[in-house]
């Protein structure tokens, strides 16, 4: 059972009234179901077992209160303590989590090794992240795409060269930065579905090219709290089919 | 007596030889002397009275081997534990530093606290930093003037307003914010020396439009441990003049 709630509402918008304070104890994230950012802050929600509250926001028509929960207007953020806390960054509010809920703690406790774990986030999600972006705005642009796709197979044979094991945590269990980075992959994945001459395939996704992190994202996906805290495959395709005709696609599949 | 041995050492550049690790006990910093963002790193370690070798390094003519102390051959590379320990990144150093030297600690420990500190810095250096680089490409593109003058002019309104109190840390004493942000605002220090009709003053900087953070400046450029890792003014100048006429002398003043 997943502790996540409220992960498929439909998104606030312009002219929608602000929800109450979340309860003592309760953790809200603002999110959008299909953000890749706001997914990082679930899945770590998720893995952790804090029972969360989500509610999403229409990233176009945001509501004009949301801007006192995040003054960029962004998602994810977190609030807590009754509304009085907002913590925001995708990178930041699960290590957050981890200070407050040291229990479920997912990063290393030696400095050495939390801070090569917060580098290795960084330097993947460098290449993946600016990667992606370049595709998907080409998607309308043929002529341009291939070259866009030299840039996701350089950010995806360093991404290999980088998983020395099963894990980027460097050990027999995901951690901090397989958690964090499984988005971006995700996003990718759901490509592979909406481009025919897309360079990696669908099947055994990444494919045999990438043989350590085919096995890695297949691992990952197959995690119960990760999938809870992931919009489905038909979904996520959906909604880029959506978002290339340039209609709303918050609300894909509700 | 500052603990930064070789904050004026001269360059190593392509063809010196690498350096012996850094001996027990002793952290190094891989540094450019007019560079914002070694200079936190180089603050942070002075404020902590943390014994500190300083090796500065070209950076158009980066040494082969530096690339296995930092991937992408920047500065600052903190490295320790005899050679075996580095890290990367100027706001991720000086917490780490405070995670293994936690007696000089100067995040604050409270979890909330500290994340705010850090997405403060953030917020803060997210904005001056590109606005201080949009001035220097509005030296060499006066048709940007306007533009890039009403930027660094909405960045410091809006560093103004973030300034509470006497200090970022929301305390009597300087903080990480303080600290980490120095750097950048110093570096429009530099450029009101230079740049004509530049909206900041170069007395009393930024000037009267700016009254908290005017005191601000006065009183971290005050900190010996502060002054002990930055370059004075005249070299800053120097540096930066030649810096903009596309002839940048990373020895200047040596």
């Amino acid at each position: 059972m997943s502790v996540l709630e409220g992960i498929n509402s439909k998104a606030l918008k312009t002219g929608d009234l602000p929800p109450p304070s979340p309860s003592p104890n309760t953790f809200r994230i603002y999110s959008m179901r299909f953000c890749p950012a706001a997914q990082r802050a679930l899945i770590y929600a998720s893995v952790k077992k804090i029972p969360s509250e989500v509610i999403n926001i229409n990233l176009q028509q945001k509501p004009d209160w949301y801007f006192t929960k995040n003054y960029k207007g962004q998602v994810p953020t977190l609030e807590h303590a009754e509304g009085k806390k907002l913590v925001i960054e995708s990178a930041v509010i699960p290590e957050y989590l981890d200070d407050i809920f040291p229990e479920t703690k997912i990063l290393p406790s030696d400095p050495y090794e939390k801070v090569q774990q917060k580098l290795l986030l960084e330097r993947l999600s460098d290449q993946l992240t600016p990667a992606f972006g370049r595709v998907f705005r080409a998607i309308k642009n043929p002529e341009e795409l291939k070259e866009k796709f030299e840039s996701i197979l350089k950010a995806f044979e360093e991404a290999e060269s980088l998983l020395e094991g099963a894990f980027y945590s460097g050990t027999s269990s995901p951690g901090f930065v397989d958690y964090l980075i499984y988005p971006s992959f995700q996003r990718v994945y759901w490509l592979t579905f909406l481009l025919e001459i897309f360079p990696l395939p669908s099947d055994n996704f990444p494919g045999p090219g990438y043989p350590k992190l085919s096995q890695w994202f297949k691992a990952i996906t197959a995690i119960p709290e990760v999938a809870a805290a992931s919009q489905s495959t038909e979904n996520g395709v959906g909604s880029c089919k959506e978002y290339m005709k340039g209609l709303p696609y918050f609300d894909y599949g509700l | 007596m500052t603990v930064l041995a070789g904050v004026n050492s001269k360059i190593v550049k392509n063809g010196d030889p690498a350096p012996a690790p850094p001996a027990a006990g002793t952290i190094r910093i891989y540094n450019m002397r007019f560079c914002p963002w070694a200079q936190r790193a180089l603050i942070y370690a002075s404020v902590k009275n943390i014994p500190s070798d300083v090796i500065n390094v070209h950076l158009q003519e980066k040494p082969d081997w530096y690339f296995s102390k930092h991937y992408k051959g920047q500065v600052p590379t903190l490295e320790h534990d005899e050679g075996k320990k580095h890290v990367i990144e100027s706001a991720v150093i000086p917490e780490y530093l405070d995670d293994i030297y936690p007696e000089t600690r100067i995040l604050p420990t409270d979890p909330y606290e500290k994340v705010q500190q850090k997405l403060l810095l953030d917020r803060i250096s997210g904005q001056v930093s590109p606005a201080f680089y949009g001035v220097v490409q509005a030296v060499k593109n006066p048709d940007l003037r306007e533009e890039k003058f009403a930027d660094i002019k909405k960045a410091y309104d809006n560093a103004e307003q973030l300034l509470t109190g006497d200090f970022y840390s929301g305390t009597s004493k300087p903080g990480f914010v303080d600290y980490l942000l120095y750097p950048n605002i110093q570096r429009a220090y530099w450029a009101a020396h230079i740049v004509p009709d530049f909206p900041l003053e170069a007395e009393s900087f930024p000037g009267p439009n700016y009254p908290r953070l005017s005191k601000w400046y006065k009183a971290l450029e005050s900190i010996p441990e502060v002054a002990a890792a930055s370059q004075p003014t005249e070299n800053g100048v120097g540096f930066f003049k030649d810096y903009l006429g596309g002839s940048p002398n990373y020895d200047y003043g040596l």
